[in-house]
C-alpha cells in the first residue's frame, strides 16, 4: 500500500525563527530550488511518520498576503493554487498581535491552520506567559509552544498534522472569525453573492476574496477581470468602497486593517498574561551601542574585519589544499589518458578551468558561515540600517554593502548571488552592476605582482590600501552613474525594515544554510564553467604552432601562445591598446583574463617563456616585468586599473546574466561599458602620467 | 598672513558646526508648535518620545501597504527610540516591534500627540 501523502507548509513573518522550526521538523534532507519566474528560494523537504509521507515547505517569511512583494505573492499563490494539507502557522509570542494579522488573512483562506508560537522564552523575559489552551479553544486551532534554539518535540506537531490532515473535514468547524461590523460585512455579502455566480471565481474562498476586493488589492482586482460579469463587480466595487469611505471617513483597506489589528488585540489581551518581573533587555543594552550615532559605523567595521579574519585564516590552508588536490588529480588523469589533444583538453581544459574555480569553494563556504551567523543572530539588520546612511547617497540600498562584501576579497558570484535579499528591482541591477568591481580574492594576485614588481617594500601596503581606496570610489560612482541615468525613473524600495531581537542561532541553522548557498555557487559555477574552460583551452591551445625541436619547453609554450588564436587577437588589438600604454602581451593576458581573473598572472608566466608560475610564488616573473623594457611603473598602474574595471570574469558574467532574468541589454552594458569605461580610465592616468613624466 | 588662515579655518569651522548641528539635532522647537497649532507633525522632525500615528502620505500604494501590515494602523501608539536626523533614519517602536524608517518615509507619516 503506498503511504498518504500530506502537504505541509509553513507560514510566518520573517525573522521569526520559521527556517529553525523547519529544519528541527524535516532534518538535514531538504532540497533548495526556485519558484518559477520568481528569485525566492523555494525550500521542501519530505519525512515518512506513521505510514504518511510528510511533504514540508517552507514559504518565504511575509507580513501579511498581499501582492506587493515577491514573497508575499510566492506565500499566497502556494496557499490558493497548491491547497496544502496542512498550514502551519509559526508566531512569534513576543510579538504576537502583529503576527495574528497574518494569520486571520490565512484564516479567511479556509486551510487548516496549526500554530506553532514559538520564543516563548522571550515572552516569558518580559514577564509575561501566554496560555495555549485559551489560544487554541479561543482560535480553535491547535497550538504548540516552541523555543526556536531549543530542540522542538517534534512527534507531538507530527502526530497533530497527521492528525489534522487526515480528518481535514473535521477540521472546517466553524472557526472564530474576524468581526468586520456590520457596514462591512454588508458590502462583503453583496461582493460574495456576485462573486459565486461566477463559475471560476467561486471556487476560491469567497469571503477572503471579497476582503482583498474591497482591499484594492491588484491581484485579486486581476481575477476578477477575467471573470463574466466583471462589470457588475467592479461597479459594486466601487460602490462599497466609497460607502465604506463615507461612513468610517477612511479608505477601505485602513478600516479592514483596524478591524484585524482590533480582532489580534483582543486576541491577546485574553492570551497573554503578565506573571512575573520583567527582566533585562538584552537587545536594547546592545542596541545602544550598536545602533549608535558614532559607535554604529566604527562596530560594524570591526564585525566586518572579523569576518574577513576568520573566513581568511581558517581557510588558507584549506584553499592550498584543494589547490593541491586537484594538481594531483589532473596527474593522475594524465597518466591514464594518451598524449594528445583529449588529454590536453581534460587536464588543462576541464580540470585547470573547474578547479580553479572550485579551489575557492573552502574560502566561499566559510566566509557563507560567518554571515549566516550574523545574519541568524540579528546583526544583519541592524548594519544594513547602520549602512543605509551612506549607500543611500550613492544610490544604493542599505542591504547592498552585504554582497558588495561577499565580492571583496571574496567572489562576486555569491555577491551577485546574494543580491537577492533587496526588495526592488532597480537596487538590485544596481547592485548586481557594481559587485564585479570590487577587487575579487582573483585579482589580488594581480595586484600582489606588478605593486610587487614596481613598488620598494615601504610603500607596498600604502599602494595597495590606495587601489582598494579607488575601487570603493569607482564602484560607489559608478553606483551614482546608474542611478541618475538608466534607472532614473524607477523608485528605490523604500527602507522600513525590522531590527528583530538577537538570539543565539543553532549550530544546525548555520551549517545548512552554510551548504545550501554554497551548493549553490558550485551549482551556478559549475554548469557554465565547464563549458567556458574548453572554449578557453581551445582559443589558447589551437592553431598548433609548427614543432620546433631546438627550443626548451618554456619557449615552445610561448611560441604556441603566439601562435594561437588568443595570441593573434592579442597582436590585433595591439594599436588599440597602444594609447594605454600596453602591448600585445598584455592584450593576451587581458584576453586570458576574461576566463578567470588569477589566469592572468600564470598567462604572463607563459608570454615570458617562465614556465609554470603559481599565484603563491611568482618572483621570477616579478622579476622579469621588474627589468622588462616593455614595463614601467605608470604601465604597470595603468594595467592595474585596467585589470581593476574592466569586463569581469565569464562566471560572474554568466551569474549576472541569469539573475537579471537573461536580458541582453544588461549584460552588454555591463561587458562593453565596463571595458570601455576601464580603457578610459587607464587612458587618463596613463597618458597625465606621461605628460607630467611621473614614473616613465 | 596666519591671521588670514586663523579667520578661514574659524569661518569653516563655524559652517561646518552649523551644518553639523543641523543635521543632528532637529529644531524640536518647531516640531512642539507645529503640534500645538496644527494638532500633527512629521515624524522626522519628532524627538525621543510617545506619540500616535495619523496618517502615511504617499504616492504609491506599495508603501502605505507595506506600513499598514507592519503596525502602522491609526491612532496606535508609536515609540520614537531615535532619530539621527537628516539623511539619516528614524528608529521607532510600534507594537512591540523595532522598526528602522529611512528619513525620506518619515517625511510623509504624520504624527499627533499621545
Amino acid at each position: 500500500m503506498a503511504n498518504k501523502n500530506i502537504i505541509v507548509a509553513l507560514v510566518g513573518n520573517p525573522n521569526i525563527g520559521k527556517s529553525t522550526i523547519f529544519n528541527g521538523l524535516t532534518g538535514s534532507n531538504q532540497h533548495v530550488g526556485n519558484y518559477p519566474g520568481v528569485t525566492v528560494e523555494k525550500k521542501e523537504s519530505s519525512k515518512s511518520y506513521k505510514g504518511y509521507d510528510i511533504t514540508f515547505i517552507d514559504l518565504p517569511g511575509a507580513y501579511s498576503l498581499s501582492a506587493y512583494s515577491d514573497d508575499e505573492v510566492v506565500t499566497r499563490d502556494f496557499l490558493l493554487d497548491e491547497k496544502p494539507d496542512v498550514v502551519i502557522n509559526v508566531i512569534d509570542a513576543a510579538n504576537m498581535e502583529r503576527n495574528l494579522y497574518l494569520f486571520t488573512q490565512i484564516m479567511e483562506l479556509d486551510v487548516p491552520v496549526i500554530i506553532a508560537l514559538n520564543m516563548v522564552d522571550i515572552l516569558e523575559s518580559h514577564g509575561k506567559t501566554a496560555d495555549k489552551k485559551a489560544m487554541s479553544d479561543l482560535l480553535g486551532v491547535p497550538v504548540f509552544a516552541t523555543i526556536a534554539s531549543r530542540a522542538i518535540r517534534i512527534v507531538d506537531i507530527l502526530d497533530c498534522i497527521v492528525n489534522v490532515g487526515e480528518n481535514a473535514k473535521l477540521q472546517n468547524r466553524t472557526r472564530i472569525k474576524v468581526d468586520y461590523g456590520e457596514d462591512i460585512k454588508e458590502e462583503t455579502d453583496k461582493l460574495e453573492n456576485l462573486i459565486s455566480k461566477d463559475s471560476r471565481l467561486s471556487k476560491l474562498p469567497k469571503r477572503w476574496l471579497s476582503i482583498k476586493l474591497l482591499d484594492g488589492d491588484t491581484l485579486a482586482l486581476k481575477l476578477v477581470c477575467e471573470a463574466d460579469n466583471k462589470t457588475e463587480i467592479l461597479k459594486q466595487i466601487e460602490k462599497s468602497r466609497n460607502h465604506i469611505k463615507e461612513h468610517f471617513g477612511r479608505e477601505a483597506k485602513t478600516e479592514i486593517a483596524n478591524k484585524r489589528y482590533g480582532f489580534a488585540n483582543s486576541v491577546v489581551k485574553t492570551v497573554v498574561k503578565r506573571t512575573g518581573q520583567e527582566k533585562i533587555d538584552v537587545t536594547e543594552i546592545i542596541d545602544n551601542f550598536v545602533l549608535n550615532r558614532y559607535l554604529g559605523i566604527p562596530i560594524f567595521a570591526a564585525v566586518m574585519h572579523i569576518i574577513f579574519k576568520f573566513t581568511f585564516t581558517l581557510s588558507g590552508p584549506m584553499v592550498k589544499l584543494f589547490g593541491l588536490f586537484f594538481k594531483w588529480f589532473g596527474e593522475t588523469v594524465a597518466k591514464i589518458i594518451p598524449d594528445g589533444p583529449v588529454r590536453s583538453l581534460v587536464v588543462d581544459g576541464i580540470i585547470g578551468g573547474v578547479g580553479g574555480v572550485l579551489g575557492f569553494f573552502p574560502l566561499v563556504m566559510l566566509m557563507f558561515f560567518a554571515i549566516a551567523f550574523f545574519e541568524d543572530s540579528g546583526y544583519m539588520a541592524r548594519a544594513a540600517f547602520v549602512m543605509d546612511k551612506i549607500m543611500s547617497r550613492f544610490g544604493l540600498h542599505g542591504k547592498s554593502f552585504l554582497p558588495l562584501m561577499l565580492s571583496t576579497n571574496g567572489c562576486a558570484v555569491p555577491g551577485i548571488l546574494a543580491t537577492r535579499t533587496l526588495d526592488s528591482k532597480r537596487d538590485r541591477l544596481i547592485t548586481m552592476f557594481v559587485v564585479p568591481f570590487m577587487i575579487c580574492g582573483a585579482k589580488l594576485p594581480v595586484f600582489a605582482l606588478i605593486i610587487g614588481a614596481f613598488f620598494s617594500a615601504r610603500y607596498q601596503t600604502g599602494v595597495m590600501f590606495f587601489m582598494y581606496f579607488l575601487n570603493v570610489v569607482i564602484a560607489l560612482s559608478i553606483a551614482k552613474l546608474l542611478s541618475v541615468t538608466v534607472l532614473l525613473k524607477e523608485t528605490s524600495a523604500h527602507f522600513v525594515m525590522e531590527l528583530p531581537p538577537y538570539h543565539l542561532p543553532t549550530i544546525k541553522g548555520l551549517f545548512l544554510k552554510m551548504w545550501e548557498r554554497s551548493w549553490l555557487y558550485v551549482r551556478k559555477a559549475g554548469t557554465v564553467i565547464v563549458l567556458i574552460s574548453i572554449l578557453i583551452w581551445a582559443v589558447f591551445a589551437y592553431p598548433k604552432a609548427p614543432v620546433n625541436e631546438s627550443l626548451t619547453k618554456a619557449e615552445k609554450a610561448a611560441a604556441q601562445l603566439e601562435y594561437s588564436i588568443a595570441g593573434r587577437a592579442g597582436k590585433i588589438l595591439e594599436p588599440l591598446l597602444k594609447p594605454i600604454g600596453m602591448d600585445g602581451n598584455r592584450a593576451i593576458a587581458l584576453i586570458a583574463g576574461f576566463a578567470a581573473k588569477e589566469v592572468i598572472v600564470s598567462t604572463l608566466g607563459t608570454i615570458y617563456s617562465i614556465g609554470e608560475v603559481g599565484s603563491e610564488d611568482a618572483r621570477p616573473l616579478r622579476e622579469k616585468i621588474a627589468t622588462s623594457k616593455d614595463w614601467s611603473p605608470l604601465k604597470g598602474v595603468a594595467f592595474l586599473i585596467f585589470c581593476l574595471i574592466y569586463a569581469p570574469c565569464v562566471v560572474s558574467v554568466m551569474v549576472f546574466f541569469k539573475e537579471t532574468g537573461s536580458s541582453y541589454k544588461w549584460l552588454a552594458l555591463l561587458i562593453i561599458g565596463s571595458t570601455v569605461f576601464a580603457w578610459i580610465a587607464s587612458f587618463i592616468v596613463f597618458q597625465l602620467g606621461m605628460l607630467l613624466k611621473i614614473g616613465v | 598672513m596666519m591671521e588670514y588662515l586663523k579667520k578661514a579655518i574659524k569661518r569653516g569651522y563655524e559652517y561646518w558646526h552649523k551644518r553639523w548641528i543641523k543635521a543632528h539635532f532637529q529644531n524640536y522647537k518647531a516640531f512642539d508648535s507645529c503640534l500645538k497649532y496644527n494638532g500633527m507633525a512629521k515624524l522626522s522632525d519628532a524627538g525621543p518620545g510617545v506619540y500616535r500615528f495619523v496618517i502615511a502620505y504617499c504616492d504609491d500604494n506599495k508603501l502605505g501597504h507595506r506600513l499598514l501590515e507592519m503596525g502602522f494602523v491609526p491612532g496606535e501608539y508609536l515609540t520614537v527610540i531615535e532619530n539621527t536626523g537628516l539623511k539619516g533614519s528614524v528608529m521607532v517602536k510600534v507594537k512591540g516591534s523595532k522598526i528602522a524608517l529611512s528619513n525620506k518615509i518619515a517625511d510623509k507619516i504624520l504624527l499627533k500627540r499621545e
